[in-house]
Parts: structure tokens; sequence; C-alpha cells
């Protein structure tokens, strides 16, 4: 099937049209790099089918990131049909910069001018600029879908070529000569190419190294910028004219007096952090949480019911009951809470105000060896560790990148809210809201001190280059919102549908079946058991040496939100347990055994900071290699179970002493302690004696 | 002629030249538009002054102080 590519600057709707053109419903967002990968689709036009593919955003044909780089290599390999070349009304003269870059290459496209925002910078006369740039152009509005169907029949028409006229004031003569083999369509472009001394450019075509370099001595030492001031010369010419301009800076706002002011950016953050989290986690979400439980008893009481006379007592029934309903139930309750933190967490994104945090942030995470653009990558890792680690391809340089995925997992992923409620909420009741937000502060201080070490020893930044657009705020509409949640749920369901099913009923096989295939109600000798056993002397130093605990972990690394589920199925099984402590009001049904208040809260921080599940793992791999995953992994497990241990330990000492609520109040404080002293640290502004401005001791006098 | 980050914001400059090390951050900003001759204006300043946000052909950008001194100026 012939493919169609849609190309075009960052954040500038290619995945909206994407998604209007092939009824989709990819991820979009208002913000920079929100696509790192390229996706495909079929599309309908007229009789015809095409492959129609949504590349990350690039600036120019010479890739400087890594996502650049998909979209560069797409484009250069020339196997498709023609180009959509999206742009953005309000940016037009910088966005039309790329769509010169394609014509100079004589590549077959068709721009499509997006109206994004009510407020219009640009009023453009499309059939002037089409002569003007020699191809179709077309205005849309690509969330609307507003001639979206006109742009699909402009590509069945091929474009005639048309000069681009800067480019005979341009002296090529020497470089085309040194292509004298090559067609007079080649040499130009190759002429070109060097000029922008575009290296992606020559290796792609085999051109060896010490070949780019002589090609490169043929020309100008400014020649880049020759050609870029000949473009942009050229572009002001078109849009004066074709255009009627409106006099306003894109993306200024009022807002951002209050929002970007120094004093008060930091606070806000939070508190709009802590009003997301609250809102998630203690009312709306837990009110939601709580409904959806009572119902799901109120339907899984009578079919259990009807199973039982109909199954008897047997393996199978136990296998629907334990397994099926008890687990996934357990999980489901808790679809509220995950859909609205990816919820929150989507209305950012869409507003604007990521590049602003990422503003805000970037004083703070220079100083940790990270860029102001990894703060977008560690809020979605709240979400979910495996599309947050993916995000990573935003940053410039390659030690970074691993930085920023490395310390994703350590931010609390949505999975793990269901460990945090239900076992946090059998044992420490209404103080639960302060253990879930010190576990949540607890992720942000040990992926800040990880990153600092590693940042200070093998994993150095080098030349991060943050150069970032500020997009304008905007209010996310009605049907953006429906579609959020109906992907969400989505999400949710099929994950807690296939991957959940299967592993609750693995986990269950397991703890109900002797190694001799001998069915066991009360799991003792059962496969999970043995192996259990095995393994918990080993968590024997953090509090939590029973077996279905620690099997509970392993099922985790599948899926977090499997820990509960198998924890909640093996109620009523494990009658080793020592000690009965209490039940959960959102477990209504099943008990959690622990030994103690103490060992409960060890077991949240290994939970919080142990190895993430196995799609993160997976993703990792694929991004920063298998060496770096593996070391990622350790360091994790090492992390998690030091600290583990000396919550564990401390708390227990002050246990015998009678005084465990001071010991989480003491922990607490010292929690925030670290953070202060950490923030302090990191924003401390170190002046420079020679009174050098800006240089913070850099200057080398 | 001064280096940006000296500049004071609200105020317009001319870009004279672009100066530094890094030759990807010179192409990158020569693609965005930050070119000689161009007028650009501080709109503000991170806490540290670490990052500046600048106005620059009608949109901004958001640019490091260290990368952001390549930009020498003088008043328009």
């Amino acid at each position: 099937m012939e493919e169609i590519l849609l190309v075009g600057n960052p954040n500038s709707g290619k995945t909206t049209l994407y998604n209007a053109l092939t009824r989709s419903n990819e991820h979009i967002g208002n913000w920079h790099g929100v696509t790192v990968e390229e996706k495909k689709k079929t599309m309908k036009v007229g009789d015809k089918n095409f492959l129609l593919v949504d590349t990350p955003g690039l600036y120019s044909l010479c890739p400087l990131s890594f996502e650049e780089e998909v979209s560069f290599k797409i484009i250069e390999n020339k196997k498709y049909k023609k180009i959509i070349n999206i742009c953005d009304r309000n940016n037009l003269q910088r966005n039309l910069y790329l769509s010169l870059c394609l014509l100079e290459e004589n590549l077959d496209i068709v721009i499509a001018i997006n109206e994004i925002d009510k407020k219009v910078k640009y009023k453009v006369d499309e059939k002037k600029l089409s002569n003007l740039l020699g191809c179709d152009v077309l205005l849309i509005n690509a969330e609307k879908k507003i001639k979206v169907q006109s742009l699909k029949e402009s590509l069945l028409k091929e474009r005639a070529s048309k000069p681009l006229p800067y480019l005979r004031q341009i002296n090529f003569s020497v470089v085309k000569d040194y292509f004298k083999d090559k067609s007079e369509n080649e040499k130009e472009i190759f002429a070109i190419k060097a000029f922008e001394r575009n290296e992606n450019f020559f290796k792609l075509k085999g051109f060896k190294d010490e070949e780019i370099k002589k090609i490169f001595s043929l020309v100008p030492e400014n020649s880049l910028e020759v050609l870029t001031q000949a473009r942009y010369a050229f572009l002001d010419e078109v849009i004066e004219k074709s255009c009627q301009k409106v006099n306003f800076t894109y993306g200024k706002s009022k807002l951002d007096k209050i929002l970007l002011n120094k004093y008060l950016a930091l606070p806000l953050f939070l508190l709009i952090i802590a009003f997301i989290f609250f809102l998630t986690f203690f009312s709306l979400g837990a009110f939601l949480s709580d409904l959806l439980s009572s119902f799901l008893n109120l339907i899984s009481s009578p079919i259990l019911s009807w199973l039982k006379n109909i199954l008897g007592e047997s393996w199978i029934y136990y296998l629907f009951s334990d397994a099926i309903f008890n687990g996934l139930s357990t999980v489901l309750s808790f679809l509220p809470q995950v859909v609205l933190l990816f919820f929150f967490l989507s209305l950012l994104e869409d507003s604007g105000y990521m590049s602003r945090i990422a503003f805000t942030f970037e004083d703070i995470l220079g100083k940790v060896g990270l860029s102001g653009k990894s703060i977008y990558t560690l809020l979605m890792g709240f979400g979910c560790s495996t599309t947050a680690i993916m995000t990573a391809r935003n940053m410039d340089d390659k030690n970074s990148k691993i930085k920023t995925a490395l310390l994703c997992p350590y931010m609390s992923c949505s999975a793990k809210i269901p460990i945090y409620t239900v076992i946090g909420g059998a044992f420490f009741g209404a103080k639960n809201i302060f253990v879930i937000m010190g576990l949540y502060l607890l992720g942000v201080v040990v992926a800040i001190l990880v990153s600092l070490i590693l940042d200070r020893t093998v994993l150095k930044s080098e030349n991060q280059t943050f150069i970032l657009e500020f997009p304008p705020y905007r209010v996310t509409s009605l049907k953006r919102l429906k579609n959020i949640l109906k992907n969400n749920v989505k999400t949710f369901l099929v994950k807690v549908g296939s991957i959940m099913i299967a592993m609750n009923i693995i986990v269950f096989l397991l703890s109900s079946f002797t190694f001799k295939l001998q069915f066991v109600l009360d799991g003792s000798g059962s496969m999970l058991e043995s192996i259990g056993r095995f393994l918990a002397p080993i968590f024997e130093p953090l509090g939590f040496n029973n077996w279905a605990i620690v099997s509970a972990l392993l099922a985790g690394l599948v899926a977090k939100e499997v820990v509960v589920s198998s924890i909640a199925m093996f109620n009523g099984i494990d009658y080793n347990a020592t000690k009965l402590i209490s039940s959960s009001i959102l477990l209504s049904t099943s008990v959690v055994y622990f030994p103690s208040s103490v060992s409960v809260l060890s077991f949240l921080v290994f939970c919080l900071l142990y190895t993430p599940c196995l799609a993160s793992i997976s993703m990792m791999k694929a991004e920063i290699g298998t060496k770096w995953t593996v070391i990622g992994i350790l360091i994790q497990l090492a992390v998690a179970y030091v600290l583990s241990f000396i919550v564990y330990n401390t708390a227990l000492s002050f246990e015998i002493f009678g005084f465990w609520p001071t010991f989480l109040v003491i922990l607490a404080i010292l929690l925030v302690l670290v953070s202060i002293i950490l923030i302090y640290h990191l924003i401390k502004h170190k002046k420079c004696p020679h009174n050098c401005p800006n240089c913070h001791k850099k200057c080398g006098k | 002629m001064m280096p940006l980050t000296s500049g004071k914001i609200n105020v317009v400059y001319k870009i004279k030249d672009i100066l530094g090390d890094n030759k990807k951050v010179i192409r990158r900003f020569l693609e965005l538009g930050i070119i000689k001759g161009q007028a650009i204006k501080i709109l503000n300043t991170s806490i540290l002054k670490k990052v500046f946000l600048v106005e620059i052909r009608g949109y901004i950008l958001s640019i490091k102080s260290d990368l952001i001194s390549y930009i020498k100026v003088e008043k328009a």
C-alpha cells in the first residue's frame, strides 16, 4: 500500500490531523514532542487506500534529537507517494521554513495550514501562497475536521515542480561540479545539503567521513547562515505578499505574570499537583471508588452463589471466585482513581502549562543533570512508567535520556494506587493520606538523589540544548474531555481484562496445586507456597517474610495491579500467617496478613521502589539498551531493599519503646527536611566573585 | 555589541552576530529564525536566570542562558 507522510513542526497539530484522517484516537497534547515514534494507519482517499504515517515533529531536515532523526530517515527514504506538511497558522513563517526545506528537495507536498486557535495572527490568501511556493495550500481545522475532505482530494493531484527563486542567488557551482556524475536535480539537492553541512544526509547516502569533510571544505565557512538568511528573506517576501499580519505575540499570556513569577511559580506548581492528588485519591476518586466497589460486590454475590450451586466447592468454583471475581473486583474498584489521574495529566498537557513547568524546573533539574524537558517524562511517570519512558526520547543528549528513563519508575505509577490504598488503608486508616503523600515524596527525593549520583559519576550530561517553544494556553474541548475519559477507561479495562485475568489465573493455579498437581484448598504445600517460602527469608530483615506477600511481589513483576489482587486471592488461604491485623474498608470482604503496621510500611516502601513491571522493563530495553536496563533494575532493587530495611528497623525500635506514631511524624519531618535541603542546595545562587553576569562560577577567572 | 544575557527585560534588541562553540545550537537558532538583523526581546527569566524567555518573529522561545549568550546584540 502506498504511504502518505504527515510532516510538520512540533506541536503543529500533526496527530490531531492524523486522528481526523484515519478516525483514530492517538495521544495528543499542547506541548513539544508528544509524538516520539512513527504511527501508521489506513486512510481511504476516493476508491484508493493509503497508509498514513504520522511522524515526530521537526524544524528542518537536519535532525538534532533522537525523535527528529526518526522523521528525517522516513522522509529521506522516499518510499511514499506524497507528504502532507502541516503548519500552525499562528506561527506560519517559522513553520514554512520546513516547507521550503521539503520543496528544495523537490518532494511532492501539500501544505495544510492548521487553524488551532481562535485568535488569528496570519490571514492567509491560499491561492497567492500556493502560487508563490509552487504547491497546493489549504486552510484546514484538524480538530473540527474542516476542509479535511478537500485535503484528501488534493492528495491525488501531482505537484508541478517550480524552482525556488532564492536558490538562484546562491553560488552552488563549485559543489555542483563535485557531483558531476549526478543528475541536474540531484546536483542541486546535494549542493544545498553541502551548504546546510548536513552530515546526516550524506551519511544516509553512504558517504564516508573523509568524503563528507572534503565536500564541506568546498562551501564557504558561513554557508548555513547564507542559506538560512536567503530562506527567511524569501519567507518574509512570501508572507508580505500572501498574508495579512495581525500584531500579537503567539504564546504570550497575562496568566504567565502569575504562573511564571519568580516567587510564585514553584509553590503554584506544587499546589496544582497537590490538588490533583487530593481529588484523585481522597475526595472525588475515593468516593467514586467506594461507589464502584459497592456495585461490584452487589453484582458479584448472586453470580458467585449461582456458580457455587452449579459447580459445588470444586477448584473451578474457587478459580472463578478467588482468581477472577475477588482479584479483579479489587483492582476494578480503582478504575476511577487511575482514570482521574490520567485525566488530570492530560488536562495539564493540553493546557500549555507543561512548557511553563519545564521553564520553571530547568534551574532545579539542571543541577541534578536533567533538563527542564524531563519534567514532562517524570510527571507522566505518575500515570504509567511505560509510556513515560518512551517520552524520554525528547532529551537532547544520550546521557540525559538514559537518566530520565532510569528515574521514571521512581515516580509512583498509577498501578501502585491499589497497593497503597488497600493495604495502607487497612493498617493506617485515616492517617493513610500522610503515608501515601510520604510515599510519593519519597519516590521524588530518591529519584533526585539517584540522578545526582549518576550525574556526578557515570552519566554526566553533555551539551544540553534547552530550547523550547512556548505554546499558548488552551482550554480542552468537551469532545476531547470525552475522548480522554473513554481512552483511559478502555486502556485500563483492556489491561485488567487481559494481563490481569491471565496473571490471576496463573497465580491461583500455582497457589492451589502442589508440584504433584494435587488441589489444595488452603494453599499449604502449593507450588507458590514452596517458591514463596524459599524466597521469604530474603525479606525477613524487611519485616514481611510471609510467603503470600513474597509471591504477590513476584506476581507484581508482570503488572503492579496484580500485587493487591494476589493478596486478595490469598485471603483465607494462608493459615500460617502469624497474626490477623485488620480488614480494609475498601477491601471489605478480604483481610490482609502482615505481622505489624511497621512491616506494612516497609512493604509499601519496597513496592514503591522495586523493579517496575515487565512492560516498562521491555520499553527501557528498547530505549536505553540492555546494559542500562539491567543496571537500572539492580539500582532499584538495592535502593528498595536498603530503604525498606532502614524504615522497618528504625520504626521497629520506636515500636518497642511504644513511640510508633512518633516515628511516622519524625519520618514525615525528615522527608520534608531532606526535600527542603535538596531544593535549597539546587536553587542556591552561586554568585561569581568576578561579578560576571549569569556565569555561575563558570567563567574560569 | 553585547551578549543578550546582559540585556534588559522588555527592551528590543537587534541581533548582530551568533557566536559559540556548540554548532548544533547555532544551527537550531538559525532554523528558528534567530538570524543577523532580526529583532529580539527578553520577556522573562527563570528564578536563577538560567533560562530566558525571548520573543522573536512574533513567537516565544525559552532558551538556557549559556546558549542565549551566543546571541550578540545591540539596542534596536
